[in-house]
């Protein structure tokens, strides 16, 4: 799903999009990427069916040139384009290396080559600079705890992960990398585990850190003793994960995670966000818009605050 | 006095049974607890001392471990009962509230509830409601099949359950992928990570007195065992008594999806292993499958959340479980004839 | 006219499936409290419509009936799904007396115990039920059918599937039944020399749907039996050890190389 995006995101427009995903997430949080790119709104939805399998008549109707879906789900989501005739780029989504694939496939196929250099390039500065961070002894990362679902029962980011990735190269240390991928838990692991931050999902619908705030459990947490707890960002696309706008999210976690190593002010994120959006949309916003990322408006969500 | 040693053997040895494993339940889990504190801490709660456990140690069991293996204990207990009422009044060791339909009712009604308003509390009340739709529908597409009325109700189950199970997946289609279809799934799939002291209560409010009303037709069950013939021969009426049985089996059944989800095998297994235990007379067989069902769950539910860091989906374990089980039982029914059933 | 001691009555029976078919009609059959009827007839002549009729559980097409309620059924066998012992299976006849969310007290148990006791079953009180030989089981529903206290017992060819060792339990208890008990006792057989042994009257039912009832002397002669089986018949009567003659029937031994296949 994040390919709808990620295309916007490479070629700096939403004309070469002429069909996707219902929940694509283009207009998740404050709409943003929506706002910077309105003819999103006019793209048909229609296309794809229940997980993710496509509606073949439909698809013809509209004559994509190019298909993205994804690779890593079966075979039955792709044969049926290809009977029919049609290209089909397949991708996994699981880490930092499937996200640069990505970047570079979409690039390569609407022939903006560079535009995947330049991508590229910032995620390799960003990590560049957090490196430091990256590299600090265990004792001095805090456990962070990604929480995929967090209302309907706790689902946990563990080891492999792109969101522990982003964990550990912002300095801190995954609280739930005793397991595999990602799993559902019960409360009483997370507080054996007792993360010192919790971050929570953009995915799901009215999330605030109240869920953990006021879970009487999980509320006994380091992290919600201290009021670490966070819902993800969401710019033109979820921070949580991996697109072409993670290194923001990267910045934003290593702020969190570490405020004094890191020295990121949060002057220094609004600027980071308003040169990011340059580099990756082509759009000139101005740091209203920025803080609305960091500080999402009432009508997105009123404790989605972020430090 | 018609009750054998045997049977008063296996009361106490089961009562006994049960209540350990319910206090090593108590004490085994994720956050590390020494077994003498979890004691300890019980014994300052039951006795009203001021214990000088910490806190989270002492929410840990109050608050998940104690409603856990609570519920799981009741709607284990519930669904053993509803599984050996069923067998019972269709004379037949392989039906299970899975197979008439009734759980399929219930989870459609759980899901319609979460995509309209995700109120929890209307989930509860709207799975409750289809389960008993559920075995209306029976009722009536019962009444159009001409056959036997064991065969055409079974039947009528079968077509009712495949029905829900595509309303089923009819919601999971236009549920939103991202926040509603997650629940769903997570409710259908059963578990009892959700517990807390409101389901418990939910679950002591339908379970027990739909079991206190199965166990009080407890004699009339058996007679109704015999097949329907024997019975009206013997003086019994037959329909009403199979109906409000099964109203009974619907309000356990329906309780449990509310407060666990779907929890597959054990309506079906163990009645089995408490018949190897006191015998087909439901005078026993009743508690004994209450006990056992019990037994069981609060057993698989513990490994359920300890076994490892990530939850075990509950009706996994039930499934590797159960069907080892259900094999030894089929092996049993082969001696004793139940194809004449 | 059925009088006081009259138990079962049946006046003008008819019966049919398919209107104008009739299985029997114009039948008539008359049973007083303490007597012992046999109902013989061949293979499809209704007696089992006839007993279904008496239990309830169909209805005659004409003619009226008259039989208690209470009355005891006894099947031919019973195809249990599980396994219940034997004094559970007998106290099932008491269902009758317990109340809608009762169980059974001690005084059921009373009767449960007597009723074994009649048929000589009391030792196999715990014992499975399907771990019993035919003859067994029969003893058991027939004990079944005494503790629901009925004043009637019906009972469906009870020796039909016995060898002659279990036949001769079986009627050894009907026998006891009707001299010690004075039980009213209504049963089908196939074989007419349990109906010479035992019964009071009889109702012979043929394939025509025609029915002859009356005294058991006068109606099991060698000419209506044969006609009724379609099967020359032999009555005499012999004294056994001394006693007083018994009347003896059976087919015509070999009677079937003369005739050959039909």
């Amino acid at each position: 799903m994040p390919a709808a995006a990620m295309v916007v995101a490479v070629d700096r427009s939403a004309k070469r999009l002429v069909g996707m995903h219902r929940q694509s997430g283009v207009d998740a949080g404050g709409q943003i990427l929506v706002r910077m790119f309105p003819s999103l709104r006019e793209i048909s939805t229609d296309v794809v069916g229940e997980g993710f399998m496509p509606n073949v008549e439909e698809i013809l109707s509209i004559r994509p040139d190019l298909i993205l879906q994804w690779g890593d789900r079966g075979d039955a989501l792709i044969r049926p384009l290809e009977a029919v005739g049609l290209t089909v780029a397949a991708f996994t989504f699981r880490g930092e290396t499937d996200a640069r694939d990505w970047l570079r496939t979409i690039a390569a196929l609407i022939g903006q080559p560079e535009r995947a250099k330049t991508l590229i390039d910032w995620r390799d500065a960003v990590q560049k600079q957090l490196a430091p961070l990256a590299a600090l002894p265990s004792e001095d990362r805090p456990k962070a705890l990604y929480l995929l679902r967090a209302r309907s029962g706790l689902i946990a980011a563990g080891a492999g992960t792109f969101n522990e990735q982003s964990i550990e190269l912002a300095g801190g240390r995954n609280a739930a990398e005793g397991i595999e991928g990602s799993k559902p838990v019960n409360a009483e692991q997370v507080l054996a585990w007792n993360p010192d931050v919790i971050l929570l999902n953009t995915f799901e619908a009215n999330l605030t850190p109240d869920v953990i705030l006021k879970h009487p459990l999980l509320r006994l947490t380091e992290a919600a003793r201290t009021g670490r707890v966070f819902v993800m960002p969401t710019g033109g696309y979820r921070w949580d994960p991996p697109s072409a706008e993670s290194p923001l999210s990267w910045l934003w976690l290593a702020r969190l995670l570490q405020p004094e190593r890191s020295g990121i002010t949060r002057e220094d994120m609004v600027a980071a966000i308003i040169d990011g959006y340059k580099l990756v949309y082509g759009k000139t916003i101005d740091r209203a818009l920025a803080l609305e990322i960091l500080n999402p408006t009432p009508e997105a969500s009123d404790k989605r605050r972020t430090p | 006095m018609q009750f054998g040693t045997r049977s008063i053997v296996f009361w106490w040895s089961a009562s006994f049974v049960l209540i350990i494993t319910m206090l090593v339940a108590l004490s085994i889990g994720r956050y590390p607890m020494a077994i003498s504190d979890v004691l300890r801490l019980l014994w300052d709660r039951a006795t009203s001392g001021d214990g000088a456990s910490d806190e989270v140690s002492r929410r840990v069991v109050e608050l998940v471990r104690t409603p856990r293996v609570l519920l799981s204990s009741i709607v284990g207990a519930g669904l053993g009962v509803a599984g050996a009422a069923l067998q019972g009044v269709f004379r037949n060791p392989l039906v299970a509230p899975d197979i008439l339909g009734i759980a399929p009712g219930a989870a459609f009604g759980g899901a319609v509830a979460i995509l309209l308003s995700g109120d929890p509390t209307l989930t509860i009340l709207s799975a409750f409601v289809f389960g008993i739709v559920a075995i209306l529908a029976v009722s009536v597409i019962g009444r159009f099949g001409g056959l036997g009325s064991t065969l055409t109700l079974v039947l009528a189950g079968v077509i009712t359950g495949a029905f829900f199970s595509a309303l089923v997946s009819l919601t999971t289609f236009i549920a939103d992928v991202e926040s509603e279809l997650p629940a769903i799934l997570y409710w259908l799939l059963g578990s009892f990570a959700g517990a807390d002291f409101g389901k418990l209560g939910l679950a002591l409010a339908t379970v027990l007195p739909a079991v206190g009303l199965i166990y009080a037709l407890r004699f009339r069950i058996n007679v109704l065992a015999l097949g329907d013939t024997e019975a009206r021969g013997l003086g019994l009426a037959v329909a009403p008594l199979r109906w409000t049985v099964l109203v009974g089996v619907t309000v356990i059944v329906a309780g449990s999806v509310a407060v666990a989800g779907i929890v597959g095998w054990i309506g079906l297994v163990v009645p089995h292993l408490a018949r190897l235990c006191v015998g087909p007379d439901h005078r026993l067989l009743l508690p004994a499958s209450a006990l056992v069902g019990a037994f069981l769950l609060v057993l698989i539910d513990t490994i359920c959340r300890s076994a490892t860091a990530s939850e075990i989906p509950l009706s996994v374990l039930t499934a590797i479980v159960g069907a080892p089980i259900f094999v030894m039982a089929l092996r049993r029914a082969g001696r004793l004839g139940w194809g004449h059933g | 006219m059925a009088d006081a001691h009259t138990l079962v009555e049946i006046r003008d029976g008819g019966f049919a499936y398919k209107a104008g078919h009739w299985l029997f009609h114009q039948l008539y059959l008359h049973l007083e409290e303490g007597q012992v009827g046999m109902i013989l007839g061949p293979n499809g002549s209704g007696k089992t419509t006839l007993m279904r009729c008496l239990v309830g559980d169909a209805r005659l097409r004409a003619g009226t009936i008259t039989c208690p309620r209470r009355l005891g059924y006894v099947p031919q066998t019973l195809a249990l799904t599980f396994d219940f012992a034997v004094r559970d299976i007998v106290v099932m006849g008491r269902v009758r007396h317990i109340s809608l969310l009762g169980t059974p007290n001690a005084e059921d148990w009373q009767h449960v115990d007597r009723a074994l006791e009649t048929v000589g079953m009391r030792a196999f009180a715990e014992r499975s039920f399907l771990s019993l030989s035919g003859g067994e089981k029969q003893l058991v529903l027939i004990a079944r059918a005494l503790a629901g206290g009925n004043q009637l017992l019906l009972l469906d060819e009870p020796t039909a599937a016995l060898d002659i060792a279990n036949q001769d339990r079986v009627l050894q208890v009907l026998w006891h039944l009707r001299a010690q008990e004075d039980t009213t006792i209504l049963m089908s057989t196939h074989d007419p020399q349990h109906a010479a042994d035992l019964a009071d009257v009889v109702l012979l039912m043929n394939r025509d749907g025609t029915s002859a009832f009356g005294p058991t002397e006068t109606l099991l002669t060698e000419s209506k039996l044969s006609a009724l089986y379609g099967v020359p018949m032999r009555r005499h009567e012999a004294a056994v050890n001394g006693g007083p003659p018994h009347v003896l029937l059976a087919p015509v031994s070999h009677h079937y190389r003369e005739v050959g296949v039909q």
